[in-house]
This record gives structure tokens, sequence and C-alpha cells, in this order.
């Protein structure tokens, strides 16, 4: 009974999912307004949030389903923040020029329908879920890119990103086998605790860990398996890239800072340690180089987020190896990361169409005509390159002291040059707007998301000018 | 009060940014920054100059978990630049009345959210708040070029952004190493200035890739490329041509400032023996930017790329006198750094005054403005002689003592390179003054009107502190000797303590207003 109240969000969020989607069988499949449909799902997201606070482990950690899920405050936290991206992604996708409006219904239904799969991910106990719940979370991906957009390019998108994401889950499964076999249960911290002496003697265990991490790190795109990102970007939807951008990403982040916590310090992987660190600098650098040499706005900002990946697995590898922070910074640029990620591709609705491409030239003269606007993308473009006094300033400065607290130098020094690079693209945007005006035509943007983007634009400017109050260290 | 300073302009940016209409943006902007400064030189009472000691101190923990501070002071080092900033303010604003039409309060905020980050860095005493500011003054002048420039400005912006920005990342990681090295030595993490001249890093001989020098190297490519240093200094003289007057002026008299500025209070007292290991180098190197802005600035045509290869080479100057190492070059370079404000603004100001009226930079088009804009003439003849160091003005002043100190130091080299300079420093001026003013005015002269009163009004203090800080030097450099001097003997071992009449016993914390989120847990700083 207590494993069904403390999974109640869950529950919640899929009851519902399903109303609007049954709203619309009711009405002979047509689709009632998408801010009926789409209130129905928020309000099911509050819920969701209401009730997550009411069961706020505060320090406990609590088992659930005879330990197939494990609920602690880390966990909790980091529900908090997928719950709200799911918010944001849900107002975004609000009469959304690219998402199909007779469907709406489904792609909502979808959308929450991954957000559970996430859910399940990060609250996972043990393997075999974390397994389910990445692939319904990977189901519905590739349904709603296959939805994204008439036509058979989405179908062939789609495909293409099926048949490699299987691959990877493939491979993940793979490496849960082989804990399986060598171990003989799923139970990472279980495993752990009970034989380090045999995963440090043990070959097998490390061939599953890499497989392990190789599954995951498909998924947040990180360098050298970012190159899906590309024809998921031509297929699907903005907010659904966004969702996968930030979601995805906090998801399979807070789960490898929960488990690899115990693996790094006993099995000998320094060998390991360097190919991760390495992966980590070259997303910084090939996502910045590859951001830098786009000419589609979306496609840079898109590329420039396998570079925060790398920061990301930097602050993630220095905190298994000891860096005393470690949580609360991760925690700190996640938090950064998924306001700035949100808001920038929030800003881009007005100029977007059917098509996927959003030439930087869409921008220009943005500033003479909606002034808070180019000052709010601004603040996000800014925070993204780093640049004091936003919040992405203090997330570069816990990179920076994550890997001088832990002597990797030469990290330290890709690191810089990678950021150096990400000043040239960022600024491109900004001097579209603010300089060049030729574009004559009337830029709207819908009444409901100049607050949300005015929210998400305060949280920058005041997790950088008062950090500590964003700092759970 | 040093809060004050800081932050009066920021706030007054936010509420001019909302007023529409450019007239009343105007007159306000111009009642603010006249009261400003007037208020700052209030420091002239309050500041204490017997003592090398930091004052007017406000110290609050801001971010506790990296130990960074909100820590301003004042000491003989900064003092003058926070006057100049205050002073450049209301000449930045007076001198764009009629320069600047679209946008107007846009152009106001810039300039005061500028103000406000400039004042920062001179003020703070903890690295990264000082980091903060240094790097956050690029955004609102990155505007000012790019929205209120010439033609070429989005290039310029661009440049001039990506150049500033890349030395600071390098910055930010020296600072970041510090406090690192800082917590391995104490076990406690801060980022403040006066724990930082407390370490000391290991300096192995000659062997190039010790802590020190590399941490020197950092910050020494980041003030390098403000100074602008002449490998790094392509970035300025299109940032001058393309950037409006007021922009140039301020980017002349202030921004380079903050380079020249974190040489001595950076540079000088974190890293004593890489600077002593290094100074040969480093000032043959800014002999030959001297000499090397000077030709380049022989070469010009457009009057205002001549004026900021002007400030290249003079730039180069302080460097020189900060690098001899001895007391004459301090003293020279830290005087240069104001003589050059004064000058090289007021030249600035000078060329946008005749730009406004032509619209034309190109000196070849010019002929016998003199008889058209007397004044102008005048005061341009004037504010030259300081860039030539002419006795009786600032800059001779200032490079005889850099020439002193480069000669007691032994750079022969750059004594020769220096001393060529004010030959070629005179020749370029005096080609510039020649062409434009001297002859019978050509066809382009022909509706050209003289200068107005405000014009005047404008150009007028400059010209009285060409000549005051030529005659009374003492005048000026009373404010900063003590810590020039203290600087200079306590070169190795160089500890900076609070005077202690403003230190508070203990210090407040803004987290504890802050922290409230999270109950029951204990912060302490």
């Amino acid at each position: 009974m207590n494993s069904l109240i403390l999974s109640s969000p869950l529950w919640s969020l899929f009851l519902f999912s399903l109303i609007p989607l049954s709203l619309k069988v009711l009405n002979k499949n047509r689709e009632y307004s998408p801010f009926v449909s789409a209130s129905f799902i928020l309000g099911g997201l509050f819920v969701s949030l209401f009730l997550l606070f009411f069961n706020w482990p505060e320090g406990r950690s609590e088992t659930l389903f005879s330990s197939a899920l494990v609920f602690n405050s880390t966990r909790a936290f980091a529900s908090l923040l997928l719950l709200l991206t799911g918010i944001f992604v849900v107002i975004m996708s609000i009469q959304h020029p690219q998402v199909d409006k007779n469907r709406f219904s489904e792609i909502l239904f979808l959308k929450i329908g991954s957000l559970i799969g996430l859910l399940i991910l990060l609250w996972s106990g043990n393997l075999l879920i974390a397994f389910i719940g990445l692939e319904l979370a990977s189901l519905a991906f590739y349904l709603l890119i296959a939805l994204g957009r008439t036509g058979d390019f989405a179908l062939k998108a789609s495909f293409k990103y099926f048949v490699l994401g299987s691959v990877a889950s493939a491979i993940l499964l793979y490496g849960i086998a082989l804990v399986l076999g060598s171990t003989g249960h799923f139970e990472l911290q279980k495993m752990f605790q009970q034989s380090p002496e045999l995963i440090t003697r043990s070959r097998l265990l490390v061939l599953a860990f890499v497989f392990i991490m190789v599954g995951f790190l498909f998924k947040i795109s990180i360098f050298p398996f970012h190159f899906w990102l590309q024809d998921v970007y031509r297929a699907s939807f903005t907010p659904l890239l966004v969702f996968m951008a930030t979601g995805l990403k906090l998801t399979i982040f807070i789960l490898l800072l929960e488990w690899t916590k115990n693996i790094l310090p006993l099995v000998e992987l320094t060998s390991l340690l360097s190919v991760f660190q390495w992966m980590a600098v070259l997303s910084v650098l090939f996502g910045n180089i590859i951001a830098l040499l786009q000419k589609d706005l979306k496609r840079m900002l898109l590329f420039s987020t396998v570079a925060h990946s790398g920061y990301l697995l930097m602050i993630l590898i220095a905190t298994q190896n000891g860096f005393y922070m470690g949580k609360a910074a991760l925690f700190y640029y996640l938090m950064v990361y998924m306001a700035m990620t949100l808001g920038v591709f929030i800003c881009l609705r007005p100029f977007e169409k059917e098509e996927a491409a959003l030439s930087l030239d869409k921008l220009k003269g943005l500033a003479s005509q909606k002034p808070l606007h180019a000052f709010l993308i601004t603040v996000f473009l800014l925070s993204l390159a780093g640049v004091p006094p936003t919040g992405g300033f203090i997330a570069k400065i816990f990179v920076f002291h994550s890997l001088l607290d832990q002597g990797f130098w030469w990290m330290l020094f890709w690191t810089i040059i990678g950021s150096s690079i990400a000043l040239f693209y960022y600024l491109k945007p900004m001097i579209s707007m603010y300089i060049s005006s030729s574009n004559e035509k009337k830029t709207f943007f819908p009444y409901f998301i100049t607050p949300v983007l005015l929210l998400l634009a305060g949280f920058i400017l005041v997790s950088g000018v008062l950090p500590s109050l964003f700092y759970f260290g | 009060m040093l809060s004050a300073l800081i932050f009066l302009p920021l706030i007054f940016g936010v509420v001019i940014s909302f007023i529409k209409s450019s007239r009343l943006c105007r007159i306000w902007s111009a009642i603010f920054s006249t009261v400003y400064f007037l208020l700052s030189l209030s420091l002239f009472v309050l500041f204490d100059s017997q003592t090398e000691k930091l004052q007017l101190v406000e110290q609050l923990s801001w971010f506790p978990a990296l130990g960074i501070q909100y820590f301003v002071g004042l000491d003989g080092l900064s003092f003058w630049f926070v006057i100049l900033t205050a002073f450049m303010l209301p000449v930045c604003v007076y001198s764009s009345w009629n320069l600047v039409h679209e946008k107007v309060s846009g152009f106001y905020c810039c300039l005061f959210l500028m103000s406000t980050s400039v004042m920062g860095t001179f003020l703070s005493m903890d690295t990264v708040l000082f980091y903060i500011f240094f790097e956050s003054s690029l955004i609102p002048l990155y505007f000012i070029i790019g929205i209120w420039g010439g033609k070429d400005r989005i290039y310029a912006a661009f440049k001039f952004f990506i150049y500033t920005a890349f030395g600071s990342l390098f910055l930010l990681a020296a600072i970041l190493a510090l406090m690192h090295l800082n917590l391995q030595s104490t076990g406690e993490i801060s980022s403040n200035l006066l724990d930082f001249y407390k370490l000391e890093l290991p300096f192995l001989g000659t062997h190039l890739f010790s802590t020190q020098n590399i941490l020197f190297f950092c910050f020494f490519l980041a003030f390098a490329i403000k100074l602008p240093f002449v490998p790094f200094h392509t970035w300025l003289p299109l940032a001058h041509v393309e950037a409006p007057a007021p922009g140039s002026a301020v980017l002349a008299a202030v921004i380079l400032k903050m380079g020249s500025y974190g040489f001595l209070r950076f540079l000088l007292p974190l890293f004593p023996q890489s600077v002593e290991f290094f100074a040969p180098v480093i000032s043959l190197l800014a002999g030959i930017g001297i000499v090397y802005g000077a030709f380049m600035a022989l070469a010009q045509t457009n009057m205002k790329k001549l004026v900021a290869y002007s400030s290249v080479s003079h730039m180069a100057y302080v460097l020189l006198g900060i690098f001899s190492l001895n007391l004459y070059g301090l003293i020279g370079g830290f005087y240069q750094m104001l003589t050059h404000a004064v000058s090289s603004a007021a030249l600035f100001l000078l060329v946008g005054m005749i730009y406004e009226r032509t619209h034309n930079l190109n000196i070849l088009d010019y002929k016998g403005l003199a008889k058209k804009m007397p004044w102008l003439a005048i005061f341009f003849f004037i504010v030259s002689l300081s860039a030539i160091a002419l006795p009786a003005t600032g800059g001779f002043i200032s490079e005889f003592l850099i020439l002193m100190g480069a000669f007691s130091a032994k750079n022969w080299g750059a004594l020769i390179f220096g001393i060529s300079g004010v030959v070629f420093g005179a020749a370029y001026m005096l080609y510039l003054i020649h062409r434009v003013f001297f002859g019978s005015p050509s066809l382009l002269m022909e509706k050209i009107v003289s200068l107005n009163k405000r014009e005047i009004l404008i150009i007028m203090p400059f010209v009285l502190l060409v000549f005051g800080m030529g005659i009374f030097p003492h005048m000026f450099l009373k404010y900063s000797s003590t810590s020039l001097n203290y600087l200079h003997k306590h070169k190795t071992h160089y500890k900076l303590s609070i005077k202690t009449s403003s230190l508070k016993k203990t210090v407040p914390s803004l987290s504890n207003i802050t922290i409230s989120l999270k109950e029951g847990e204990d912060k302490k700083l």
C-alpha cells in the first residue's frame, strides 16, 4: 500500500493523460480545442507535482514494490525538475505550428507516456526496471517522431532513430545480461555492497559496465553517439526536440550519478576513466565546432546541447572521482541548463514554420519590433555562453572548479578552447536581432508564452546573481 | 558608499530604459550623471591617502559554497580609476547629446550599465567578483558598438567581444586554480584577493611550466588583450573606428585601463618571481609595441584609426613602465594610464565632433580646418601636446618617468624603442594636425560650423587636466603614491590589509536570508 501511495505521481499522471484521448474518442474522433486538452494534461502534471511534494522523502530512502523502484530525495528533486520540464514543454506545444493539430491529444498522451517512462527510469531500483523505463520512453519517442510531420520524411527519420536506438538498447540489455550472468541479480547497489572483490576481479563486469554506459550515453548524445541528432532534428517538431534535450538528459545524468557512485571507486577503471574523460572533452569540442559551422539556428542550438552534455559529463566524472560538491554542482548545472534550453527554444516559436529549417536571418530586426523578447533571447544566449551575470556563468565555474579539484588540467584546457568557440556562435543570433533590421514582417508571440519566458529568464538571472538560492549543497 | 557608486548607474539605467521620450531621457541622464560624478568627488574627503590599506570596505558573503564574497574596497591603486570612471559618465552623456538619435534610452542604459561594471571592476577585492564585473563590461560595450556604431560595426563588435572574452576564459581558469591552491594550503575555500596575496606559489627557477608561470600566463593573456598588447591589439583599432565617439572615449579612457589596472592589482603582487623572470622579455615586447603602434599610426589615413594606434603605442608605455620593476617605472606607468585616459579620450571626442559635422574621417579630405573651427583646433593641439609628451603636459611627466625607469632597469633595447617612440609619436600627431588643420580650407569644409557651448564645456575639463597633470603631478600622485610605494617595496611579499576603522567585526552574510529554504543546515562562511 505504501508503494502505491509513493508511486501516486506516476499513476495520476497516467490517468490524466488518458482524459484528452478519451474525450477525443467520445467526440467522434474530433479534437477539442488544444487549450482544453492541454489544460487536462497540465492539471495532471500539477497534481503529480502536488503528490510528489506530499510524499517528499526528506532524506529517507524508500523502496517500492520490493525494491523495484527506489525513491529518495535526489530522485524526488530530479522528478520535480522533470515534471516542471513537462509543464513547459506542454505549454510550448499548444498551437505550435509544427505540431499536428488533428493529433494533438495523441501527441500529448505519448509525451506524458515518455515522461512516465523517464520517471520510472529515474526511480528504478534495478537494471531491469531501468531498461523497461528507458524503452517505454524511447518507444514513445519513436512514435512521436513518426507523428511529427506529414510525408514519408518523418517515417524515414523515425525508422532510422528506431534502428539506432534499438541497437543501443540491445547493447544496454546485453550489459544487463552480463551483470545477471556474473552476479545472479539485477541490483547494482546490492551487488557492490556484497562482493566488491568479485567486481575488481571480473573482466566480464567491466565489459558489462561499458555496455550499460554506451546504452545510456547514446541517449544523451555524447560524442561519438551524437549522430542521430541530425535525423531527429529534420523530422521531429521542436517541443519534442527540447524534451529530448532536457528531460531525457536530466534523467540519465541523475541516474548515472546515483548508480556509478559505487562503481568508479571500486572497479579499477583508470583506463576506462580516461575514455569517459575523452568522450566529455570531445563532446565539448565537437559539439561546439559543429554548432559553429551551422547556418541554421535550431540545428546550431541543438549541437550546442551536445557540448553541454560534455560539460555535464565532466562534472559527473569529477563527482564520481571524489569532487566534494559534485551532486549540488550537477543539479545546479542541470537546472540552469534546462531553463536556458527551454527558454531559447520557446523563444524561437514565432519564427517556426512547417519545415524544420530555421535560418538565422529570421531573427533580423527583432529588437526593434519586440525589445522585451529580444532581451529575453539575449539573456538565454548569454547564459548558454556562460557570460556573467547569468546562471550559465556560475554553472561554468562549477565545471572549471570540478576539473581543477580533481586535477584534470588537460581537460580544463580543452574546455576553455571549446567554450571560446561557443562564444562565436552564440553571438550570431544576438547580432541578427539587434543589429540588422530588414525584416518587415510582424513577429507574433502568443500571449501565454511571454510569462513563461519571463519566468525562465528571471530564474536564469536570479540564479546568476544569487547562486546560493539554488545551490543545495 | 562604494556599493552606491557601483549600483546607482545600474538602477538608473534600468529606470531610464522605460522612458520613451528621447528628450526626457537625455535630460535625466545628464542630471543623474552629473550628480553621480559629484557624489564620487566625496571620495576625496573620505579617502585617506596616507595609508596603503584598503578603505571603505564592504564585505558580504555572497556564495558561501565557493567562498565568493561581495567584497569591495578602495585603495591608492584604484582611487583615480574610480574618479575617472565617474568623470567619463557625464562626459559621455553630454557628448552624445546630438549624436544618438535612435533608441536613445537603450544607448543611455548601455552607458550606465557599463559604468556599473567598470566601477565594479576597479573596486572589487574578490577575484570572482572582479571577473564578473570585468566580463560583464563586454556586453554593454558590445551593444554600443554593434547598434550605434559605424558601417562595419557588426564585425568590429564581434571581434571585440571574441578577443576579450577569449582572454577572460583563461583568467577565470587561473582564478579558480588560485582558489584551488588556496583551498589546498589553508583548507578553506575562498576567492578573496587578500587571501591570494598570502599564497606562496611555487616557482621553479628557470623551469618554464611551473605553477606560478602558468598562472602568470593566464592572467597576462587576459590583461594583455584588454590593454591591448601588440600581438593581441587588432580588435582595438576596429572597435575604435566603428564605435560612436562617446563609446570610443570610454573605451580608451576606462576599458583599456581595466587591463593595465589588472597588471598592478594582480600580476605584480601575485606572481612576483614570474614577473621578474619575464620582465626583460615583456619590456622588449612593450618597446616593440610602442614603435609598432607609432608606425601603424603614421600609415593611417583614417583619423580615428590613427588615434587608436596611438593608443596602442601609449598603452605599451604603461607596460614598459610597470615591467621596469622600479619605482620610477611603476609611478610613470601608473601616471601614463591617467594621462593617456585624459588625452586619448579627449582626442576621440574631438575627432567625434569633426565626424559629427562632416561624416568623413579620411585625413586626406581635410585641409584648413583651423580656419573654420578655431576652438577645436586649439583644443586638439593642446591635447596632442600631451600625447606627444611635451613638457608642462601630463604626458611628459609619465613618459619621462617611464623612460627613466627603463634606464635604471638597464633595459637598453626597450629604452631605445621607447625613446624613438616619443619621436614617432610627435611625427604622427604633427602630421595629423598639419594635414587637417593647416592650409586653406578644402571644399568639404564649407558648411562646417564651429564648436558650440556644449562641446566646449565637454572639452574644457580635459584641457585643464592636461595642464594640471603636467604642472602639478604631485596633486594627482599623492593619492596613489603610498600604495605604489608599498607595492614596490613589498614586491615579493605583498600583503594588503583592511584599514581597521572601516572593518566590521563580523562579516554579515547574504546567505542568512537566502539559505532559509533549507532549514536546519548551518552554513558558515
